[in-house]
């Protein structure tokens, strides 16, 4: 009945408190190695010319308590790179980040298991990784076990998991830990459709409780759902901030133009090849597939035209006539 | 600095007491369950190892049956077998400590890259898990060694020799294990090496007994202080303070190791989950 009380609680945004999660201009550049000699040679000077590559470029951001904040963006515009900062994996080289509270992440849910100890013994054992006590173990004890529907086998060790079952209790015990913010990656294939349902329902009612979440998909619908604000990242930086409509307009706008400009190139490309070519064989093969680019083109710029008009309804909808530029870039 | 490095260690392993304890005693399970006799190959393998170097050294080559070793300016003549057993047993944690050690944020690698871990209590509970065994296999040779040569107070150094020990070489693998983590090279290079040190250590002969600069040269591996050590303990009877020559040189290693161990773990500690 407390927990409940609890919960109510946390139900309001507080923005004019300090926010739960901070970054101030984070930066997080990743070296590649060219070789093992270099590697190995790193681990004493420094190397000369390393192959850098920013997976964060002076990302700032704050998400108060309560809030529900989405993260859309293509693969490697560091979605996962911001995730892990957050979870505490990965530490930036520049900048600075303040997260506040327990963090639980389903993002590796199988992490930190250990296989030769039983699905009970490892609930314990993860609940001291997260730095819960003996007690507060005990009553999220029940919870886990019935959620995660292992029946006799939470007294197995988990080396006899499948691994379906090993995600489940993994799920199971990160939902279960009445975490302060959680992080939700949308690669959540567990279990069967009915065990799949049932994690999205937990998720919806966790969300509801108040908790701050930060939610990463590329199901646009999903996230509407769920968060209000969006955080849009292309390339390291954070393109745009905003409510989740806006953001994915934005998103989806840029996006188009993106293959626009990659289609006219190979457009560009197979009409050069048209008109210089002496081998007939390739021309007649690029004027095959000329019409297919050209018609995928136009159906591209519909789109972004589309987009475009949406993106200015909504704005004029949302902010008025001064709906100039919101954009934060 | 040092100091600032030190305080992030401490702090990892502050409020981590309990799992440490619970992940070195997985670490024990996860060594020997699946097998039938299951903790007895704990003693089984360093007996089978003792028994053929005391058979190629005390029976093969005849001579060797026995070690005069010069203690308090008497000579004291042992038993080949009963010098190599209390040499062999700090032997078989301090190699395990350095090969194994030296591999074990790579091996729990979950740890590092997928959650929010103290990275440094890695190094603890596996070494933890590595005393348990010590601790065992110390027990069987103290009977072997109250039966074959009888007990004194002197056995009680046994409790400066072994948690030295276990730090010494836990400082260690803050060097080496972040290295390793790193780069495979590093891990190649100590194992190689570990299979040389065996010789230049006084765990089969007396590193006491050796030609002249030779004797002194012995005193800077930090493995003979621990070797001679039991002995001093277990057949000596002697001090460990009496030897002075040998604790100084010993005790500069310890803080030179201490101190390095912190730099290099801070130095990579940032650095190791973007490399494995």
């Amino acid at each position: 009945m407390s927990e409940f009380f609890q919960n109510m609680n946390r139900q309001e945004v507080d923005m004019a408190s300090a926010p739960v999660i901070k970054f101030d201009n984070v930066c997080k550049t990743y070296t590649l190695y060219k070789s093992d000699q270099e590697r190995f040679r790193a681990l004493f000077i420094k190397p000369r010319n390393p192959i850098l590559h920013r997976a964060l470029d002076h990302v700032s951001f704050e998400v108060h308590k309560g809030e529900a904040v989405g993260i859309m963006g293509d693969n490697g515009c560091g979605k996962s790179t911001l995730l892990k900062t957050v979870t505490g994996v990965n530490f930036p080289d520049e900048g600075s980040v303040e997260v506040k509270g327990m963090v639980a992440a389903l993002l590796e849910l199988t992490a930190g298991f250990s296989i030769e100890m039983t699905g009970r013994e490892n609930i314990y054992l993860k609940g001291y990784i997260l730095g819960l006590d003996d007690d507060a173990i005990k009553v999220i004890e029940e919870k886990v076990v019935e959620f995660a529907e292992l029946g006799e086998y939470i007294d197995q060790p988990v080396r006899t998991y499948s691994s379906g079952m090993k995600m489940r209790l993994g799920f199971a015990i990160n939902v279960n830990i009445s975490p302060d913010i959680l992080v939700v990656d949308e690669a959540l294939a567990v279990g069967d459709a009915a065990f799949k349902a049932k994690c999205k329902n937990k998720i919806r009612e966790i969300i509801e409780t108040g908790v701050t979440v930060l939610f990463v998909s590329h199901n646009a619908a999903q996230v509407e759902e769920i968060c209000e604000r969006s955080i849009y990242m292309k390339k390291g930086h954070i393109i745009f901030d905003g409510p989740t409509k806006e953001t994915h307009l934005v998103y989806l706008t840029d996006k188009r133009s993106m293959q626009i400009e990659k289609r006219k190139k190979k457009i560009a490309k197979l009409e050069k090849l048209i008109s210089t070519s002496d081998n007939a064989e390739d021309i007649k093969a690029a004027e095959n597939v000329l019409p297919k680019h050209k018609k995928r083109l136009e159906t591209l710029e519909a789109d972004l035209a589309q987009y475009t008009s949406d993106l200015e309804n909504f704005r004029k909808e949302h902010y008025g006539d001064k709906a100039e530029n919101t954009e934060n870039k | 600095m040092i100091i600032v490095f030190l305080k992030d260690i401490i702090n990892e392993h502050k409020d981590f007491g309990k799992q440490i304890f619970v992940l070195a005693k997985t670490e024990l399970i996860k060594t020997y369950k699946g097998a039938a006799i299951g903790p007895f190959w704990a003693v089984v393998k360093p007996a089978f190892t003792l028994f053929v170097y005391w058979f190629a050294f005390s029976i093969g080559i005849k001579k060797l049956g026995h070690v005069d070793v010069l203690i308090h300016g008497h000579n004291l003549s042992f038993d080949r077998f009963l010098f190599m057993l209390v040499g062999f047993i700090p032997w078989f944690f301090i190699s395990e400590s350095i090969t194994k050690g030296a591999k074990e944020i790579r091996l729990n690698r979950q740890y590092v890259t997928k959650i929010n871990f103290p990275v440094s209590t890695i190094m603890t509970f596996t070494s933890i898990a590595r005393l348990y065994v010590h601790l065992a296999l110390s027990l069987i040779m103290y009977v072997i060694v109250a039966l074959m040569w009888g007990t004194s107070w002197y056995n009680l150094q046994i409790f400066f020799y072994m948690p030295l020990m276990f730090l010494f070489f836990l400082f260690l693998s803050w060097s080496t294990a972040p290295m390793c983590a790193f780069s495979r090279d590093m891990e190649n290079a100590i194992v190689s090496i570990m299979s040389g040190i065996f010789w230049l250590t006084g765990v089969i002969y007396n590193s006491y007994d050796l030609p002249k600069p030779l004797d002194t040269i012995m005193l800077f591996n930090p493995i003979n202080f621990f070797v001679n050590g039991y002995r001093n303990a277990f057949l000596y009877d002697r001090f460990f303070f009496e030897f002075r020559t040998e604790l100084v040189i010993f005790l500069v290693e310890f803080f030179a190791l201490f101190f390095l161990g912190i730099f290099n773990y801070n130095r990579l500690r940032k650095k190791i989950p973007d490399v494995l």
